[in-house]
């Protein structure tokens, strides 16, 4: 039987006839209240009891329950007055806590578009703002963490109440992501190379950048692990550094770009802060002089091959073919393959290739200082190009393995004094370091013989479309071609190894020669 | 081809900014406020490690209890080790970092803080996990390692 105070619905758990009065005890559905009524058989009549007595009734029919005896005070007093009790609370039990959900937590950050991202407090430098984190192929970036369970109930009979289970996660994720498991919990990890966002389909690794505007304090530097593309400009002292491929619409002024796989391109200029020569004074000192010689790094680095529209003070080195369309000044490019400008005037400053120039315009009327060099093809090389940056690696990995062991590899006496676990991981090092050392010499005297062997291209061909002007330098070893008079074109500057001459004649495509020489990059 | 690495620029800005959760922290173990010292104590052994988490009956992070808690505060002082409930004894109310807080934050904590161990929590104060300072050292070391292998 079921009936309602005002508030809520009451299911009757039993009666019992005492003293002349009917006791009624209800419970709500949820069975954490009891309530009483008291009902004496002749209507408005006194009934004497106690607490103690109506207590034990209640319990009688409530088995379990502990009514509340400040409550039943008020009970025995009322029924004293010869009035009726009408649905009193005499117990509460005690509620579920339910489970916390389960939900995915994320262990990166998840890509954020630049200028919406917060301001990190922890930020040392404003260039460098956070928009994500790089998700490397195969990294955990999400642990789904299961429901929790609450917290048990307890009904008003003493009863416990099963707490009811949070709900697991529910998410959804496309096939650029794979489920697995580590202790023991569900973990989301990437299939590539990447950032983290969500699409309609849920959690998306996307391998492609695009920064929509400029790189600059809005953005702080780039560093991806994918392809990069920015549709503006990168600012002064910013750096782009992409994995595979970087291309900038605009123009890169005093910023630095970086590919280590890939090619770059910019669709406007790069200016950078190359000095194309410097006057020596009595007052120059060593320090001023070894300051002022020092090779600094180049702006643009690039695996693959590089092209802009306009150099201006640009450092280059491509292991590929560089490109001009408009025009380069006193800029450096150095490259394994050729340097290319069919519609490019290029004047001041030094070109290094292996395989040939080709522009329209080489120096210019003012008789600005242009040095063209011809690289042997050993340097053009996939052996040598690989010997080098191993062994420049190993170099870095013998200098890091020393910083590390200090003292320890001066003084091996002191490994005595180490711990049994600790003395072994060094040893271990220093046995490390010396693999590395005889491998680095037994590198470094393969690229002795190498060079040793070097020899050009069969020739080694500057076409110039339109003009070759005074001022230009040809430097192939220790041979020299000056242009004296301006050279129309289209013509072939060629040089021959052999004979060491250097030839004008009709133009000839560029040629790399043979394999062996061919750009690095293609012959991996 | 790539471009070799030839420089070992493991503390630049792009290490320090990489979020903490990139560093995969180990879930932690939790026990109870009302948990005796003994039982934490057996807790710490049997799981070979130096810390646990406190967490009330909500599973709400509550305190701390580490290695440096029973050199403290229970040797040598004259607990019950077998009636005193850990929350007497453990270090309340610890700093908490995000899962997407940076290397550069987690650093500063335990220098400038002196924590040797910080719960990873996220802001509604679910606890994804706990790093300590070796998970920072091992994480050096290994970007370090990975460096010279590719040398």
């Amino acid at each position: 039987m079921s009936e309602t105070t005002e508030k809520e619905e009451l299911l009757l758990v039993g009666e019992k006839s005492f003293d002349s009065a009917l006791v009624q005890v209800y419970t709500t559905p949820d069975k954490l209240k009891l309530y009483v009524s008291v009902h004496p058989t002749m209507p408005g009549s006194a009934i004497r009891t106690s607490v103690d007595h109506i207590s034990m009734v209640i319990e009688s029919v409530a088995v379990g329950s502990e009514p509340d005896r400040n409550v039943l005070e008020n009970v025995v007093a009322t029924l004293a007055r010869g009035e009726d009790v009408e649905h009193r609370r005499v117990a509460r039990g005690e509620p579920t806590t339910p489970g916390r959900d389960g939900r995915v937590v994320l262990l990166v950050q998840q890509f954020c578009a630049p200028g919406k991202q917060r301001q990190c407090s922890e930020v040392v430098d404003a260039r460098f703002i956070k928009s994500f984190d790089n998700v490397e192929k195969g990294m955990t970036f999400a642990r789904v963490m299961p429901p929790a369970p609450g917290k048990p109930g307890r009904d008003v009979f003493g009863k416990p109440i099963p707490p009811p289970m949070g709900k697991s996660a529910e998410f959804r994720h496309d096939d650029t992501i794979a489920l697995g498991m580590e202790g023991g919990v569900e973990v989301l990890s990437s299939k590539l190379d990447g950032y983290l966002t969500e699409t309609e389909k849920g959690y998306h690794i996307e391998h492609n950048l695009k920064i929509e505007g400029d790189v600059s304090y809005r953005t702080g530097d780039i560093d991806f692990i994918g392809n990069v593309e920015i549709t503006g400009d990168v600012q002064r002292d910013f750096t782009v550094a992409a994995k595979e491929s970087l291309g900038v619409t605009g123009n890169v002024a005093h910023g630095k770009l970086r590919c280590r796989r890939g090619n770059i391109s910019v669709g406007g200029y790069v200016l950078g802060d190359s000095f194309t020569g410097f006057t020596v004074g009595e007052h120059t000192n060593e320090q001023m002089l070894q300051t002022l010689l020092v090779q600094k790094e180049a702006q643009v680095q690039c695996a693959g091959d590089f092209s802009a529209s306009i150099l201006d003070g640009a450092s280059i080195e491509a292991l590929g073919n560089v490109t001009i369309e408009k025009e380069a000044r006193n800029s450096s490019l150095r490259t394994r393959g050729s340097i290319r400008g069919s519609s490019a005037r290029v004047y001041g400053g030094d070109l290094y290739a292996v395989c040939g120039i080709e522009v329209l315009e080489l120096g210019n009327s003012a008789g600005a200082a242009t040095f063209v060099h011809a690289c042997s093809d050993v340097e053009s090389s996939a052996e040598y190009a690989n010997l080098s940056d191993k062994i420049n690696g190993y170099l870095s990995a013998e200098q890091m393995l020393e910083m590390q062991l200090g003292v320890l590899v001066k003084e091996p006496e002191r490994l005595a004094k180490l711990s049994p676990t600790h003395r072994a991981n060094v040893q271990k090092m220093l046995k490390k370091l010396q693999e590395i050392r005889v491998a680095r010499a037994e590198l470094e005297a393969k690229r002795t013989e190498l060079l040793s062997t070097a020899s050009r291209n069969s020739s080694f061909r500057v076409n110039v479309l339109g003009k070759a002007f005074s001022g230009v330098t040809i430097l192939a070893g220790e041979q020299r071609f000056f242009v004296e008079e301006d050279i129309n074109g289209p013509a072939t500057i060629e040089h021959f190894p052999e004979t060491g001459e250097f030839k004008v004649g009709s133009l000839r495509p560029l040629e790399c020669g043979t394999d062996q020489a061919k750009p690095a990059k293609t012959a991996e | 081809m790539e471009i070799a690495q030839t420089s070992f620029g493991v503390v630049d800005a792009r290490f320090l900014s990489r979020s903490v959760g990139l560093l995969n922290p180990p879930l932690a173990v939790s026990v109870s406020e009302s948990e005796v010292i003994e039982r934490v104590l057996f807790e710490l052994r049997n799981h070979k490690i130096g810390c646990v988490l406190v967490t009330d009956e909500q599973g709400e992070l509550v305190g701390i209890f580490s290695e440096r808690d029973v050199v403290l505060k229970v040797s040598l002082c004259s607990y019950d080790l077998t009636t005193t409930p850990i929350s007497e004894v453990m270090t309340p109310n610890p700093q908490t970092i995000r899962p997407t807080d940076s290397v550069a934050h987690a650093l500063h904590m335990m220098s400038i803080g002196g924590y040797r161990h910080l719960p990873v929590v996220e802001d509604d104060g679910m606890i994804v996990g706990l790093i300590s300072v070796k998970d920072l050292v091992d994480y050096v070391a290994q970007t370090v390692s990975k460096d010279l292998s590719k040398a």
